[in-house]
């Protein structure tokens, strides 16, 4: 009941907005230059480039697939990072903001959780640009701050939600409050904590990419210069590279899950 | 060797809000005792453990364990984990960690016993003499094969001897029991019952146990205290326990 009247609101908001915007559906008809280059640009999707579509390259340039591989390896290092550094930092925070932790504690954690989980990554990255340049290290920071909120966040919830018995029955048992959480808590918890932490990193891919579009040199550094160049048989081919990860990564996160789970 | 325990419960009363839960109850336990608390649902039966558990406190009323007062060290952590240390506790849903396994469920009861750092060493990997303590122990209950198994792949029979285990890890000076056979069959739960007598018999530890079946707690148990409405109805040798008592102690209220 209480579910179906926000999703009733969640419509009416969407309906106002749509007005507000004064939307015309027409102005997505591509003009005749565009629509050519649209047909270009999917017409490319068939055929992905093995090497560099223009001619004239440099002959000290690395290979194409050289060049392809190290990008995806930058890609997936700065998630690594990024990841890495936001258990780190995601895990005390979670357990702080849980209702294991007194109330003041809880309180002002949530509330920097908070804060660093309402600014994007991609807000983090030109924040961080302007202020340390263009840095490897403020790449990953820019993840590792809404990553590491985030975290901290389904944590915290995961952490509450995990069922109590144990927990409580090793403190009636002696053991103190960490100790108890430790053995009889956090187990409970673990199978699905591993698992987002798992789907986050994913998400940290997507977005590591991204981060490329600023300079950093990952993948989304070289899609925007094939971009750019209007070689599109090469964006392809980053577009792919990066789809195959990410299903190889969901592949095996799903089947550390029902490893876990079941 | 371990010294038998004794309690005193001294005109203890407990509400909830409005609701009283327990009054004026009076028990003394001594030694080598195998106490049933019988009656029906809501009779108070799981909260009276609890209060002898330390779990928690009465509103008026001493729970004394040799002496000591749970109450008085309500507020002093260290030494009311000491005391709830000294009493073992099967808890009727066995509240074990099913997705670790037995060994480290029942490390997990020695904690009390332990180090920070070790308790936690012990959870990860327990090391060989204290793997072969809970082998010894898990052997006695007939479970010593199950070791190394996950404990959601156990029946609700063996969960209910790890739970056991668990409690006599901690070397408890007494062994509480809450319902611990209300799913399972007759014929385990009288064979479980007999087995924790025999290990609280071992160890001379005074058993305590609630039992919504009065007729397995007048064949095994030796003394049987009848609870309704939060108050002591009887308190028995078995054997002198009636059908008329316990037909009255479970009647409608209204009947």
């Amino acid at each position: 009941m209480r579910q179906g009247l926000v999703l009733i609101a969640l419509l009416v908001v969407g309906m106002i907005a749509y007005l507000a915007l004064d939307l015309d559906l027409g102005g997505l008809s591509p003009t005749r230059g565009g629509g050519d280059l649209l047909l270009e640009f999917l017409g490319a999707a068939f055929k992905p480039a093995f090497d560099y579509e223009s001619g004239a390259v440099p002959t000290d340039w690395n290979p194409f697939f050289y060049q392809v591989f190290a990008g995806l390896w930058r890609t997936v290092v700065f998630a690594a990072a990024a990841i890495g550094l936001s258990l780190v930092i995601g895990f005390p925070l979670g357990l702080l903001a849980s209702s294991l932790a007194p109330m003041p504690v809880r309180v002002s954690v949530r509330a920097m959780i908070a804060l660093m989980r309402s600014v994007h990554e991609l807000l983090w990255a030109v924040v961080l640009l302007a202020a340390v340049g263009l840095n490897t290290a403020g790449a990953v920071l820019a993840l590792t701050i809404p990553y590491a909120g985030t975290l901290a966040k389904i944590f915290s919830e995961m952490l509450d939600e995990a069922p109590p018995q144990a927990f409580r029955a090793l403190q009636l048992a002696g053991a103190t409050r960490l100790q108890a959480f430790f053995a009889g808590l956090l187990p409970r918890a673990a199978p699905d904590m591993a698992a987002y932490a798992f789907y986050r990193f994913e998400c940290a891919l997507r977005s590591s990419a991204v981060l490329g579009f600023f300079g950093y040199p990952t993948i989304g550094y070289y899609l925007k210069l094939s971009f750019e160049n209007l070689h599109f048989r090469e964006v392809w081919t980053w577009l792919y590279v990066l789809i195959i990860v990410v299903i190889l990564l969901e592949a095996w996160s799903s089947a550390l899950r029902r490893r876990f789970v079941a | 060797m371990i010294v038998p325990a004794q309690y005193r419960i001294d005109r203890v009363s407990l509400s909830y809000g409005e609701t009283s839960v327990l009054s004026d109850i009076s028990l003394a336990i001594e030694a080598e005792q195998s106490v049933a608390f019988v009656g029906p649902s809501g009779a108070g039966k799981t909260t009276l453990l609890r209060l002898m558990a330390g779990s928690v406190f009465p509103d008026s009323g001493t729970i004394e364990l040799d002496g000591r007062s749970f109450a008085a060290v309500c507020d002093r952590g260290s030494e009311l984990r000491r005391m709830r240390a000294e009493v073992g506790f099967v808890h009727q849903d066995y509240a074990l960690v099913p997705n670790l396994r037995v060994v480290q469920n029942v490390v997990s009861g020695g904690f009390s016993r332990r180090g920070f750092w070790s308790a936690l060493a012990d959870l990860v990997m327990p090391k060989r003499p204290l793997q072969q303590e809970v082998l010894s122990l898990l052997d006695r209950l007939g479970i010593g094969e199950k070791i190394f198994q996950r404990v959601d792949t156990l029946s609700g029979g063996q969960q209910q001897r790890v739970a056991l285990a668990r409690a006599l890890f901690q070397q408890p000076r007494v062994l509480l029991a809450d319902e611990p056979v209300s799913s399972v069959d007759p014929t385990r739960a009288r064979a479980l019952l007999e087995l924790m007598h025999a290990v609280a018999a071992e160890r001379e530890l005074p058993l305590v146990v609630s039992l919504h079946d009065a007729e397995l707690a007048r064949a095994l148990f030796g003394r049987m205290v009848g609870l309704r409405e939060g108050r002591i109805e009887f308190d028995l040798p078995a054997d002198q326990v009636d059908s008329e008592r316990l037909q009255a102690l479970y009647a409608l209220p209204n009947a």
